[in-house]
């Protein structure tokens, strides 16, 4: 029984700025031809190998930014993954004499394989603890490198040949272009290896990959319980940016030819997150801008004549922002004042040294501060935050978005099954509260199913028990799926979410830095059958399952009202559109049953007279809805059925009317003794 | 009142950016090393030896008529820097020598680039055995690597045969993590199989250790009768204190750098009687030297060298350089090479009176009759043999037949 | 037997070093969720600013002033580094900017002070002491008991007196202490402050035994982090446990197993405590809430 409902207007998205498609490729092909041209323009070999070890850079931090930008992870382990690689290609050479492809591919290969190992107890903290992890597998990293000298030759490190990129005495030819050229093969290898890691980069962040990245930092209990394991993308995210700090590694091996233990320490990590938060995070230039800074930042703060021009351009930025900031009257303009004037100071104190080694480091360390106070989205992000025209396409793109297909389709789930859903004796305990004392429920498909009790009374937790986020002490939870029926107590939010629930959330959990459609097309992840390498290599396949998810979130959004807003970010939508969001990703979810978790909660009453239209249109789709609500005429006007919920104890269980005249309820509700204290309640 | 500073800061800015010509073109040498972090305390010791020979060397003219300008850059002890550095020296600042390197693992990584470039590279403080040797024959036509301090096998030879003219069979050698104390430690263990000695204990340690006691333990139930130390001032010092703590008392020969001032402070009374081998004792005896400390006191303002034998040696490397380019008379890197291995002048340095210091095969200036043992005595560094004390003023020339 | 002992005894000593300073992590993670990556440095900074007054007044008088200066570096990271950082919702721009401020801070002492590591005057003898078959040096105790005796008065601090029950209050729970009229944000620079004091002290305690340079803070800052994680950010125990597990831990391999492993064994604890209990030993288990 599958029924389809016209979208209800299909108004015409906000047509967004599209110019910003056309930087990226304008600024990919102009990389590409500028990398190509380079060697031929400045012919010195050292600023050739400046490029190419800005390009390897590069490389890790365009994957470092898939850990931190997208999934806002802090790794303070990259620097290790980048040793594992480079170690990989060295020890290949060392022991088999194995060259710089063999060197690469050994590099993705192990490296990814350490990702993985540094996932795993990643996967579980966040925060300093997370920085903490990271830290650790670097260090261990490093003393196993140290110490493994029958494997890496230890402290004394591993001295490489000059790599052979292309090996033409094996057709027993000469090089076409003789020995200069030959010289820049390794240059060229490195450069179509950054092209290469752009394109697949780029290409990645797009795909559902990519989107649940961003959905995890934004939401974790969100994107969990919209089917996208928070565990496993997380693992995709390291590996993927382990692999890419691994052909970095194996470059950055060959491209130096000399390896040892200590080149991959704490300091070369804080250098890396450096580039990403000054460069920009979520993009593509911003890396390799920050990687550029980073790697020439030495030899610029070398030398006094360029830190003093240097230091110029850093006062007057320093001016123009205090400046501004007083025109404008901004909040913390006094606040400015202090690091404004620190950084006046250092103008003239640039003049006064003679040599600037000695404070090298105070320059950078107040170069970081600069970027953490002025720039924290990076050069890029002040870029994009100035030119409107150059934000990022992928959340601007398809101008031609139409809606297609059915916004909703029901399941057949518990076709014929009574109940849909049944929970007995459910009892969940933190401690020594029960905050579910043995509740029974029962749901009847293609009904609205109401859940109401005093605060405390333990619907929320029973909202938490029914999609995974608490397991619960006792009792059991079964979904009635076609014929045969399913335990969902003790499995994960994800899998829950995959059995056909969905929910939304009474404090509002969007992926607030995505668009209206992403958070939508989010909730429709279990209808992309692509792989990864369909997001990498963009086959038809994955081009097609975009064009026809875009089509059906744009259809899921117009039923819900919001698709001349689907290209807002969800933190810029009004508290009311943000419920109906919440609503419109997880019906993309195709749920059997919707848990609706107080949706009008904070609503005008125009917004819940939208809202209770919506809600029934739902249940006339045939999707069985539990609601949660205060609104006691929501509650009365839409509930088939009422369960009441007090002190963790079912009260009363009826239709609307039934239940309002229950004594016991009315007791709950208007103040007996008990009724008046209120319980903490999750 | 924003525009006029704004205007004002453009003004500066613009005015920096155009540097006013100079009138002599000088000859750039290329001065790096470690100048920030850890291993700091030589580099500058090495950089300000290195200053003041140029000085004094531009004060009296030049080398062919042009003044030298020292182009320092920080190698930050991190190998990829000094690579860096390596190919910024030799291709923009268009060096046409270097002097310096503190870190072995800093100097194999960056060297090939002068290699490649046929520019001399002079090692006036790091001492890995390799160095040298990183571009030997049949290999390479020509090395382009030059030494003037007294690298790891003559070092641990020293130690080993101090150790066993001592009388002591049971040696326990502790050695840093680093590549530098790797490389010693593996100098001395294979010095010690040639005399068919095993070492009872082979313990590490690592920069910044704070305590020594399972090292020392381990060493101490092995029954070690002396301790060979390879690593730098400051954990030696902590090796020193360590066996203090413990109340376990044997002689302690260590690398050249327990004559660094960190280790004299933190080791303090502890360090008493701890024995190093070193091509430079802060005495005054001979007049070159009393003139060489005597400036570097004044013109940095100081009492005593931090690393004294960087100082020493990157001063003197200086001197020999501007000898072989004196001698090219031009600043080609082959020809400065050549002149190298066939220096005709008698370089009068601290460290001593350079006669060929090196030939085509040998690129290391310093010979194992050079080396003397000190001791520390009270906060100070002095000869550890009396009769070394006794020809202090007798400059050790380099042997003929040298390993 | 002997042996263990005195490997123990040493672990110990060590390990509380590490306590000390993880404990000043804590301080600042409770209040405001991020802690002072440059608290190696803050502690070399106290060390150093000691070591100079110690010729003209002293190492018991010196401690006074040296709190003092701890203090107010802590206020200044405070509102140097992690204020404009968190107020911006940089997600781990106070990481940044407290490195960054670490550097600068090491950087300018190797300026000031030298490069060179530095002799710290012993205020105890320094000839070791023995107590059945181990030896001990006076200071080491002198040590624990600073470490310890720091840790308690600040614990009384937070009990007892109007700005440390602040403190608590803003720790359990930062909204509500705001809403209860706690300027939350002074209380936030306060346990900075206190956290650099905590770090500055025991730059002085242990500056004696270990060395004294701008260096000095870096390697023991690293691993303290490690202590506090492994005993939880939010547990006063929890520091001291883990670091005299990690201290114990490093001495026990470097005899046992291999010096060149020496660190490997604690730091694999980390991480296998972190894969079962993402909050630490003794951090609390924070229930989900929706």
């Amino acid at each position: 029984m599958a029924q389809t409902l016209a979208p209800v207007g299909a108004a015409d998205p906000a047509a967004a700025p599209s110019l910003s498609r056309h930087v990226g490729a304008l600024g990919a092909v102009l990389l590409a031809v500028g990398l190509a041209a380079f060697p031929h323009v400045v012919t010195s070999s050292y600023y050739i190998h400046l490029v190419v070890v800005i390009a390897i850079y590069a490389i890790l931090i365009l994957g470092l930014d898939i850990v931190v930008g997208y999934t806002g992870q802090v790794s303070l382990g990259h620097a290790g993954l980048f040793g594992v690689g480079a170690y990989a290609a060295a020890v290949l050479f060392l022991h088999f004499k194995l060259g710089v492809w063999w060197g690469i591919l050994a590099g993705i290969g192990v490296t990814s394989a350490f990702g993985v190992l540094l996932a795993v107890p990643a996967l579980r903290v966040t925060g300093p603890y997370l920085a903490m992890v990271t830290l650790a597998f670097g260090t261990i990293v490093q003393i196993f490198i140290n110490e493994l000298t029958p494997l890496t030759n230890g402290p004394l490190g591993v001295t490489l040949p000059p790599a052979r990129v292309l090996d033409f005495s094996l057709l027993g030819l000469q090089a076409p272009w003789g020995a200069a050229g030959r010289r820049l093969e390794f240059y060229y290898l490195v450069c179509l290896a950054l092209l290469v890691t752009i394109l697949v980069v780029n290409r990645v962040v797009r795909s559902p990959y990519g989107r649940a990245f961003e959905a995890l930092r934004d939401s974790p209990i969100a994107c969990d319980c919209m089917g996208v394991s928070v565990y496993r993308y997380k693992v995709y995210a390291f590996v993927i940016s382990a692999a890419l700090a691994g052909l970095a590694g194996a470059l950055f091996a060959w491209s130096e030819r000399y390896v040892a233990p200590n080149s991959y320490g704490f300091e070369l990590t804080v250098l890396f997150l450096l580039a990403v938060t000054m460069g920009g995070r979520k993009s593509r230039a911003g890396p390799i801008l920050g990687a550029a800074i980073v790697v020439m930042m030495p030899n610029v703060l070398a030398d006094i004549g360029l830190v003093r021009i240097m230091a110029g351009l850093i006062a007057l930025a320093a001016l123009v922002v205090v400046g501004l900031a007083f025109l404008r009257r901004r909040e913390n303009r006094f606040a400015l004042l202090v690091p404004v004037g620190l950084c006046l100071a250092f103008f003239p104190a640039t003049l006064a040294l003679e040599s600037v080694t000695d404070f090298r480091l105070t320059v950078f360390g107040l170069m970081i501060l600069f970027v953490v106070y002025y720039l924290p989205d990076g050069i890029v992000g002040f870029v994009r935050g100035a030119i409107p025209a150059l934000r990022p396409a992928h959340t601007a793109a398809g101008r031609d978005l139409h809606a297609a297909g059915p916004a909703l389709s029901a399941q057949s789930g518990g076709a014929g099954a009574d109940p849909l859903l049944t929970v007995e004796q459910v009892l969940m305990q933190f401690g020594g509260l029960k905050a579910l004392a043995g509740v029974d429920l029962a749901v009847r498909p293609g009904t609205i199913h109401g859940l109401i009790g005093p605060n405390g009374s333990g619907k929320s937790t029973m909202m938490n028990v029914l999609t995974g986020i608490y397991r619960p002490t006792g009792g059991s939870v079964t979904l009635a799926r076609g014929q045969g029926t399913r335990r969902l107590d003790g499995r994960t939010p994800s899998e829950i979410a995959a059995a056909g629930i969905a929910r939304t959330f009474q404090n509002v959990q969007l992926f607030r830095e995505m668009t209206a459609l992403e958070n939508v097309l989010v909730g429709l992840h279990h209808s992309f059958r692509g792989t990864l390498f369909d997001a990498i290599l963009g086959t038809p396949r994955r081009r097609r399952e975009e064009r026809e998810q875009r089509a059906r979130a744009m259809a899921i959004l117009d039923f819900v009202g919001l698709g001349a807003l689907a290209q807002v970010e969800a933190r810029n939508l009004p508290y009311g559109k943000q419920r109906l969001l919440e609503i419109g990703r997880a019906l993309a979810l195709d749920p059997v049953l919707l848990l609706l978790d107080e949706p009008a909660a904070g609503l005008t009453a125009p917004d819940i007279a939208e809202l209770t239209t919506i809600i029934r249109k739902i249940r006339d789709a045939g999707i069985t809805v539990i609601l949660i609500e205060h609104h006691m005429d929501v509650v009365m006007g839409l509930c088939d059925r009422v369960t009441v919920l007090d002190f963790g104890h079912k009260i009363a269980e009826g239709s609307a009317r039934e239940v309002q005249a229950d004594p016991k309820v009315v007791e709950a509700y208007l103040g007996s003794p008990v009724a008046d204290e209120e319980m903490t309640h999750a | 009142m924003i525009f006029a500073s704004r205007a004002a800061a453009a003004a500066l800015v613009i005015t920096l950016a155009a540097t006013p010509a100079r009138a002599a073109d000088p000859i750039k040498i290329g001065l790096t090393g470690p100048f920030t972090g850890g291993s700091s305390s030589m580099g500058v010791s090495m950089r300000d030896g290195a200053k003041l020979a140029a000085a004094e060397i531009n004060k009296a003219g030049g080398v062919l008529g042009r003044p030298i300008q020292l182009v320092e850059r920080d190698d930050e002890a991190k190998n990829e820097v000094g690579a860096q550095v390596a190919q910024e020296l030799i291709s923009k600042e268009k060096v046409v020598a270097t002097v310096g390197f503190i870190n072995t693992g800093v100097a194999l990584a960056a060297q090939r680039f002068y290699q490649e470039a046929e520019i001399p590279v002079f090692n006036n403080v790091a001492t890995g055995t390799i160095i040298t040797n990183q571009f030997k024959e049949p290999d390479y036509d020509a090395n382009y690597v030059f030494r003037n301090s007294a690298y790891d096998v003559l070092q641990a030879g020293l130690m080993v045969d101090e150790a066993l003219a001592q009388g002591h069979k049971k040696i326990a050698v502790l050695a840093d993590s680093t590549n530098y104390g790797q490389l010693g430690r593996e100098d001395i263990e294979k010095y010690l199989a040639t005399k068919n000695v095993k070492p009872v204990a082979v313990e590490k340690f690592n920069i910044k250790d704070v305590d020594m006691t399972a090292q020392l333990l381990k060493a101490q139930q092995a029954g070690a009768e002396v301790i060979l130390a390879y690593g730098i001032g400051p954990e030696l010092a902590q090796i020193a204190n360590g066996m203090a703590k413990l109340g376990w008392k044997v002689p302690m020969i260590t690398s050249w750098p327990s004559s660094m001032q960190s280790f004299v402070d933190i080791a303090g009374p502890n360090g008493n009687g701890v024995i190093m081998p070193q091509t430079f004792i802060e005495d005054q005896t001979l007049p070159k030297r009393k003139a060489f400390l005597e400036n570097y006191y004044k013109t940095y303002g100081v009492t005593k060298i931090p690393t004294p034998v960087a100082g020493a040696q990157a001063y003197d490397s200086i001197f020999l350089l501007a000898a072989a380019i004196k001698q090219a008379g031009s600043t080609d890197g082959v020809k400065i090479r050549t002149a190298l291995e066939n220096l005709n002048e008698k370089v009068e340095g601290v460290v001593t009176t350079y006669e060929k210091p090196f030939t085509a095969k040998d690129h290391n200036a310093i010979s194992r009759n050079m080396v003397v043992f000190g001791k520390v005595q009270d906060g100070k560094i002095v000869y550890a043999k009396a009769e070394d004390a006794k020809n202090a003023g007798v400059v050790r020339v380099k042997e003929k037949t040298s390993n | 037997m002997a042996i263990l002992l005195q490997l123990i005894a040493s672990g110990v000593a060590v390990g509380m070093i590490y306590a000390a300073i993880a404990f000043g992590y804590q301080l600042t993670f409770a209040t405001s969720k991020t802690l002072n990556f440059g608290q190696g440095e803050a502690l070399a900074l106290g060390a150093l600013f000691g070591l100079t007054l110690v010729p003209f007044i002293g190492y018991w008088l010196m401690i006074p002033l040296v709190l003092v200066f701890g203090f107010a570096l802590g206020a200044v990271v405070e509102r140097l580094g992690v204020r404009p950082a968190v107020t911006i919702k940089s997600e781990y721009g106070w990481i940044m900017a407290t490195i960054a401020l670490g550097i600068i801070f090491k950087n300018v002492a190797e300026n000031v002070w030298g490069r060179d590591d530095l002799k710290f005057p012993s205020p105890l003898p320094e000839t070791a002491l023995e107590v059945g078959g181990i030896r001990i040096l006076p200071m080491e105790l002198l040590i624990v008991a600073g470490a310890l005796l720091m840790m308690l008065a600040v614990e009384i601090f937070n009990r007892k007196s109007i700005w440390g029950k602040a403190v608590v209050a803003t720790s359990n729970d930062i909204d509500a202490a705001g809403l209860m009229g706690i300027n939350t944000q002074r209380v936030i620079t306060l346990s900075y402050s206190i956290s650099a004091m905590t770090a500055a002290f025991a730059g002085v305690l242990v500056a004696p035994v270990t060395l004294t340079g701008a260096t000095m803070g870096s390697v023991l800052a690293l691993k303290a982090f490690a202590v506090a994680i492994i005993g939880g950010l939010e547990s006063g125990l929890g520091v001291i446990v883990g670091g005299l597990i990690l201290g114990v831990a490093e001495t026990l391999t470097g005899f046992y197993i291999s010096t060149g492993y020496k660190d490997v064994p604690g730091l694999i604890l980390l991480l296998v405590v972190l894969s079962i209990r993402p909050v630490g030993l003794f951090g609390k288990a924070v229930i989900k809430k929706v």
